[in-house]
Parts: C-alpha cells; structure tokens; sequence
C-alpha cells in the first residue's frame, strides 16, 4: 500500500456497459499493480474528484472495477471514454483472507452492487477451484436485467463450478431463460432449502445495510461460526489511509482495519451495521 | 539531551542565527490583540510567547495544501517546501505534533514538511482554559528553552547550539517537569468501557441542541486531522487537488453515495468529536489525543465544554 | 478547438453578479477561449442562434411570466443549469418586497410599469431543475471562474462549500465578532466559500451566501436575542438573504 495522497495514472482499456446504471472499467497501470479482492481503491477522475471503489476481479492486464453512476463524480467517470486517463490510488483495505475459506464451503450472498467485490472473491476462489468445496453464490438485484455478470455466473453454474440462485424484488414476468432466478423477494429467502454444513462454511456477503442488518445472524442462527462470516462495509471512505476520519465506525477506521470483517468483530462495533 | 544555562541576549542571538537558514514565525500579537504565528522579521524586545489561535499544525497540514497538478497524464506533486523555524512552541502543541507525526508518519508530503520544520519550544504560561494532561516523557522539539536554560533534542539542535556556543553558560543537567502546571483532571479510568456503556444519548443530544455545528473547535484543534480533498480545474487548464481541512461537525462528513447519514445529528457528531479526542481512532485507539490547551473551549460560541463530556463520563456507571 | 456554448441570462437582478464575472480582467481572455457567449447580453451582441448549450448562467429572481418562460427555454436547450448569486437561489434580497410591490412599481415607473404582471420573487429552483448553485451576494469570482473550467471539462465542480463561514473564519484566526465582539454575526449558519471576506475586516457576516448545510437557524436565533437583537431584528437579520423574511426562524 502507498500512503501517498498523489495518485499513479492508469488507462481505461475497456468500458463494458453491464446494465443501464452500471458499467465495468477495466484498467491498466505501467507498473504491476495488484488488488486482492475485497480490497478497494481510490480513482481519480481528474478535475472532477476521487472516489472508492472495490474491484470487481483481476483482469490479464490490470484489474475491474464495477461502477454505478450515483454522483457527480461518478457522472464524469461516464463520461470518459476508452483510452483515457485516470488516478489511481491503493491498494487499500485487508481484504478477503483466503485461508478464512481454504478447505471449506463458500457461501457468497450479493445484494445489489455488492456482487461487485464477490465478484473479485469468486475469481481468486476460481483461480484454485480444487481448494474449496461447494460454492454457492446467492444474488438479489432489483430485476431481472440488473442482474450484473449474469451470463458469466450462469455459465459457472452450468458447468458445475458453483451452485447459482438469484432473486430479484420485481419481475414483471420470468422467462424461459430465466431458470436461475428461485425467487421474487428478499436474497435471504434464497437460503432456504440450500442444505448447507455449517460446521464447514465460510461465508461472504456484500450489499446495502439493509442486507446486513438481517442476513448476518440470520447465517449466525444456522450454525456459522460469526468468526467465518465476512461483511465488507461501505462507508466514506476518502483518504483510504486512516487519516481523513471520514470512515470511522466504533472507533475502527474502516479503510484501514477493513472494510472486510467477520460478524464477531461487528458485533463489537456498535453502528457498524 | 544536552541542556545549558544561557546568557540573556540567546533568544535574540538564536534568532539571529536561524533567519541564516530558515523562514522564521513565532507568535505575534497583532492589532486586534490576537495571537498568530506568523513571520518574524526582528526580534522585538517585548517578544511574548502566547498561545497563537492555531498551533504550528498549520505550517505541517496547511488548510490549504496542494497535492498534485497534472501534467502530460500525469500527477505531478508540489516542489518541496521551505526550510521552517518556529519559535516560542509551547509543550502542549508539540505534544501535538508528536501526535501528527504518528498520525501522518506514511504521507510523504507531511513528512517533507516535518523534517523540513525546525521547533523551538518554551516553557509556556497557562491561561485559564488549559487543562493539560500529565506528561513523563519530554514532547519532539530541536530546541526548548525553560527560562535561563535551553535544552537540545536532535542533531539539528546541538548543531545550533554549538553554533551559539558563546552565548551558553554551562552544562545543566535536565530536571524539567514536562507536566504543566496548568494540570487539568485525569482521564477517568475504564473509559473504553464508559463509553461503550454510555447510553446516556440525551446528555449527547442535549449538547446536540446547543451547538451550532460551526466547527471552530475541530478548527482550532492542534491534533484535530479530519481532512477533505477538492479538485479543480487551475487557470492553465491542469487539475489540480487540494488537501483541505474538514470537520467532523460538517454534515456531509459521514454521507455515503445513496444518502445515508451515519452522524445525522449534531449530539451525533459532538460525540464523534469527543471520541476521537478521548479514545481515539484505528491503531491509536486508547490514546487521548487532547493535549490540553483548551481552544475548543474559548472558541465555542456556545460555551460548549470538552470537560463536560469527559465529568458526563466519569460520573456515568459502569457495568 | 471548439469552444463550449454558454448561456448567460439575468431575471429580476441587479446585474451584480455578471459584473462580478465580466470585472475578472485577467481570466476573461482564457474565457473567451474556452467558451462561446451564445446568449449574454452584457458581453456580446450577437444574436442567439436558439442552438443546444452546455450550460445557462442563471442570475436573479423569476417574478414575471415572461422570465419563467425565458427560464423554461433556456432549460430545455442546456445540458447543466447554474443558478448564480442569492437572487437565483432564494429570492435574495428581492423577497423582502412587501405586498404592496404594484403599488410601489406605479409610484416610481409610472407609466413605464404598472407591475401588474408581477408576482412576488422567487428562487428559480421552484419552476426548473437547478444543477449547480453558486451563492452570494455578489458571489465569489474564483467560485464563478472555477465552477466554468469544471462544466467546461465535462463535469459539475466539487469544489463549491457548503459548511459555515466559521471554518474560514477559524482558519484565518480572525477575532471571533460574535464571541469577541459580541457582534451579531451571522458565520455559523452561513455558507462559506468567500474566506471569511467580511469577518477578516472587522464586518459581521451578513450571510449574503444563504445558509449552510443544515443550519442551525433556532440556535443562531437564541444567540442574536441574548445579544439584545428584538424578535423581529432577529428575523429581519436571518432572512435577509435567504427568502425567510416573513418566517421564524
């Protein structure tokens, strides 16, 4: 990690419209620049601002990162095209401890853009697939079509690499192709019927606080040992260093001491969730 | 640690000396009778040493700092700073700076600026707001002058020393008390638990409802590190950004994309303020970072107390 | 290189704020490089050719039919909306009108106006979408400046404040007028951005900036009434330059 407010230039080599709010960035540096995944970085659209944001998995050429155009400078961020310039900062964060997950099953639930730094986690599962048991990702968007990486995901679960439910809030009506979505309603109702062993999961979940707020004892009151189940949080985070305080929760600086914790460190952080 | 007994023209003679190499401020008192640092030109006879309004944080972290400009696709940083002499820095703003240097020990714009900054500190006269905490080790400086005596406490400062040593008298052996007379309350013992247990929310409200969310505590604060950064396009159309002072009173401070508020009240952010000071944050979780020199105090337009939140926790049960 | 096509249209305004622009001399050439005065009265004659427009400058209040049309016009054309100075974002100064504004339009234009098509000033935000606000009274050159590089290189300026005038004032380490001087000023609860331009020279702020983010109005009023301020000084004070005259604060 580099302390240094002074971002590194990085090229936008390809921009991939997922669905009509997010785009995937893929970037490249000069130098190797490497971001595990739940970690974040900062990115700098120059004259415009900075913001953070998780990678979405490592690319041959640099890393992703998944963007929702929510603010002004995300709105700039749109308006550049491939070939362009932007700043880079980072790597920042802990990020997901792979060892948390070696040997074991994996249970990844995503709400929203939070498939975005599972994303990044299912790729480095991936990249030792044999290390692992079952994976099992579980994913709630809004509808069908803000379903990010559907056909990746798809082709993943049909080929057996992991066991794939998605459910969405509205689904004005399912399709013939839309044979992974289980269910209309909450991503947590997704869990039932999953037949997991809790003694032998670890599980990782991302999405907006209202997911957290019931889906983390919820996995806790099935068996999970709260040390085995990882939240990543979304807070302001500025200077990623620990120093601007924006990010602070519990006295935890999330950029720094996070932004991935297991359930028995949130637990101790009032606020956090 | 070297420390001297010195003969009565060394402040003027040191000053004499440091405006060899250095930009030289101290604390002047200007018309309006506040107290800034700011450049000394000469040395006045009349020469007091009151606490300036903002301590020497803002030669360290200006307000205002320039982090890059673009050139040719890339972020080019601000040529180094000037070499800096303050004088006349009293014990509890180089705690402070003690405190910055840790904060800040991996950036290296702060730490061009540190190793570029001379301190000279003083012995200091309490006011009424002070409350300084207790102190058994001595705080960073070059030099510091107690009195008739000035001791040295880096290279840099035995250099200058040597440089003045006709003016020094003898050697002396170092029994300052660091502890300043002006001695507020201890910290009340078991705080981390206090404050978990503190669901006393009105007590934060009720202080909530009193504060004008200004922010001239945070802004007069030595330790006080919140900080914000705006981009702008500069006249010959390169981006450039700023490193600018924030404050945690702010009410975007703790705004997520999306709308959420996590401080959505001012007792909300009164408190964070609190515990920033008193407890600390990340790796400095435990450690007070108040020094003591009691600006919040003065500053607040509605006489709102940091002392009061630290007699709300003393006198608060624990579980 | 083609230059970006801007829109400068002033309502019911004194003109203050694009003369605090056209008065930056030393930046008006690189203006003149960058943008092209489609529509601005002031600085150039040339005909508006009615074609599509990165941004319309907005100054003054909407208080005639014929403006809001103006305003609806202008939106319609434009990628971004600025509103500039007090008037475009309160009403500023002008909601101080009473209720009598035909009656006093007749006795000081007669024959010239007769003020019937007028309704009382508004903000702009209440008939368009506004997407940038500079405030002031008159507002802050470099603020005007900045704000015009950022649209011009394709994105809304981050750089524009929205905390009190304290911060400023701190920074600069002014006597406190309100604390110090026991002076009525009005720093805590309005917006800052001009450095403190007025506390630094011994003035009070005015709070021609409007207020802050989220003000704290009923702890600002408590402080002016322990000054001795009356109950409608204090609202008179408060609402000067931020259309609440008529209200409590």
């Amino acid at each position: 990690m580099s302390a240094s407010l002074v971002p590194i230039p990085a090229t936008l080599v390809r921009i991939l419209p997922e669905d009509p709010e997010n785009r995937l960035f893929e970037l490249q540096t000069t130098t190797p620049f490497h971001v595990g995944p739940g970690q974040f970085v900062e990115l700098t659209v120059p004259g415009s601002g900075e913001f953070p944001v998780s990678t979405a998995g490592e690319t041959a050429t640099g890393f992703a990162t998944c963007i929702r155009q929510s603010g002004r400078v995300t709105a700039a961020m749109f308006q550049l095209d491939e070939g362009m310039i932007v700043g880079l900062r980072g790597p920042f964060g802990n990020g997901f401890d792979l060892t948390r997950f070696a040997g074991r099953d994996v249970l990844l639930i995503a709400g929203g853009l939070g498939i975005a730094p599972l994303r990044g986690l299912l790729h480095a599962l991936l990249e030792e697939r044999e290390r692992y048991g079952r994976i099992v990702l579980l994913y709630g968007a809004r509808q069908p079509e803000n379903i990010l990486f559907r056909e990746e995901f798809e082709e993943l679960a049909a080929n057996g690499t992991v066991e794939l439910r998605f459910s969405v809030d509205f689904a004005p009506q399912l399709g013939e192709g839309d044979g992974y979505i289980c269910s209309v309603g909450l991503v947590t109702e997704l869990l039932q019927g999953l037949q997991l062993a809790p003694d032998a999961t670890t599980a990782a979940v991302c999405g907006p606080p209202s997911l957290y707020g019931c889906v983390l004892e919820q996995l806790a009151s099935t068996g999970i040992d709260p040390d085995r189940i990882f939240a990543t949080l979304e807070r302001r985070m500025k200077c990623g260093t620990g120093q601007c305080c924006h990010c602070v929760c519990a006295g935890v600086t999330i950029c720094r001491d996070g932004p991935v914790f297991c359930l028995t460190e949130l637990r101790s952080m009032p606020g956090a969730i | 640690m070297d420390g001297f007994v010195v003969k009565a023209d060394f402040l003027p003679r040191l000053l004499q000396q440091l405006q060899e190499n250095y930009q030289v401020v101290g604390p002047v008192r200007g018309e309006d009778d506040v107290c800034r640092l700011q450049p000394l030109d000469e040395w006045s006879e009349h020469q007091e040493f009151s606490l300036p309004r903002i301590s020497v944080k803002k030669y360290l972290f200006p307000p205002n700092e320039l982090l890059y400009t673009t050139k040719n696709g890339t972020f080019e940083p601000p040529p180094p700073p000037e070499q800096m002499a303050v004088v006349g820095v009293p014990s509890c703003d180089l705690y402070a700076v003690d405190f910055l240097d840790r904060v800040f020990a991996d950036d290296p714009l702060y730490q061009r600026r540190r190793s570029n900054l001379l301190l000279v500190g003083i012995t200091c006269h309490p006011s009424e707001d002070c409350f300084c905490p207790p102190r058994d080790t001595p705080p960073p400086f070059d030099l510091f002058l107690d009195e008739e005596r000035v001791f040295s406490g880096t290279p840099r400062g035995d250099e200058l020393l040597q440089q003045l040593g006709d003016r020094l008298i003898g050697e002396v052996e170092i029994d300052h008390d660091w502890t300043c007379e002006a001695q507020g309350p201890p910290l009340p013992e078991n705080l981390e638990r206090r404050w978990a247990a503190n669901e006393t929310k009105s007590f934060w409200e009720e202080i909530g409802g009193r504060c004008l969310g200004c922010g001239a505590c945070s802004a007069v604060c030595p330790t006080c590190h919140c900080f914000d950064m705006q981009d702008r396009i500069d006249a010959a159309g390169n981006a450039v950004r700023h490193r600018i002072w924030d404050n945690c009173f702010f009410p975007n401070f703790a705004l997520v994309a999306g709308g959420h508020d996590f401080h959505p009240t001012r007792g909300a952010r009164f408190r964070f303020r609190c515990e920033h000071k008193l407890l600390g944050f990340g790796v400095f979780r435990g450690e007070s970072s108040c020094v003591g020199c009691g600006r919040c105090r003065a500053a607040c337009p509605v006489q709102i107390d940091i002392l009061e939140a630290l007699d709300h926790l003393r006198e608060g049960a624990i579980p | 290189m083609i230059r970006t096509r801007i829109a400068y249209i002033r309502l019911t305004s004194c003109s203050g704020c694009q003369l605090t622009l056209l008065n930056c001399e030393e930046e008006l050439a690189r203006v003149g490089e960058l943008f092209e005065p489609v529509r601005f009265e002031m600085l150039s004659s040339a005909a508006d050719d009615g074609g599509p427009l990165a941004a319309v400058l907005v100054e003054g209040s909407a208080a005639r039919p014929e403006e809001v049309q103006r305003l609806l016009d202008l939106r319609r054309r434009s990628r971004w909306l600025v509103a500039i100075g007090a008037c475009a974002l309160s009403g500023g100064v002008n909601r101080l009108v009473d209720d009598r504004q035909g009656e006093h339009c007749a006795a000081v234009y007669a024959g010239v106006c007769t003020g019937r098509n007028m309704f009382p000033p508004q903000s702009i935000d209440h008939f368009v979408a506004v997407d940038l606000c500079i405030p002031g009274c008159p507002p802050e050159p470099q603020e005007i400046l900045g704000a015009l590089l950022a649209l011009q290189r394709g994105t809304l300026p981050g750089f524009l404040r929205e905390h009190a005038v304290c911060m400023e004032c701190r920074q600069r380490e002014n006597l406190c007028l309100l604390l110090e001087r026991k002076l009525p000023c009005l720093g805590p609860v309005t917006r800052g951005g001009c450095n403190a331009r007025c506390p630094s020279i011994g003035i009070v702020c005015e709070g021609c900036r409007g207020y802050a983010d989220q003000p704290a109005r009923e702890e600002q009023a408590h402080l002016l009434r322990d000054l001795g301020l009356s109950e409608r000084q204090v609202r008179e004070r408060m609402g000067r330059f931020t259309g609440g005259n008529h209200e409590t604060p």
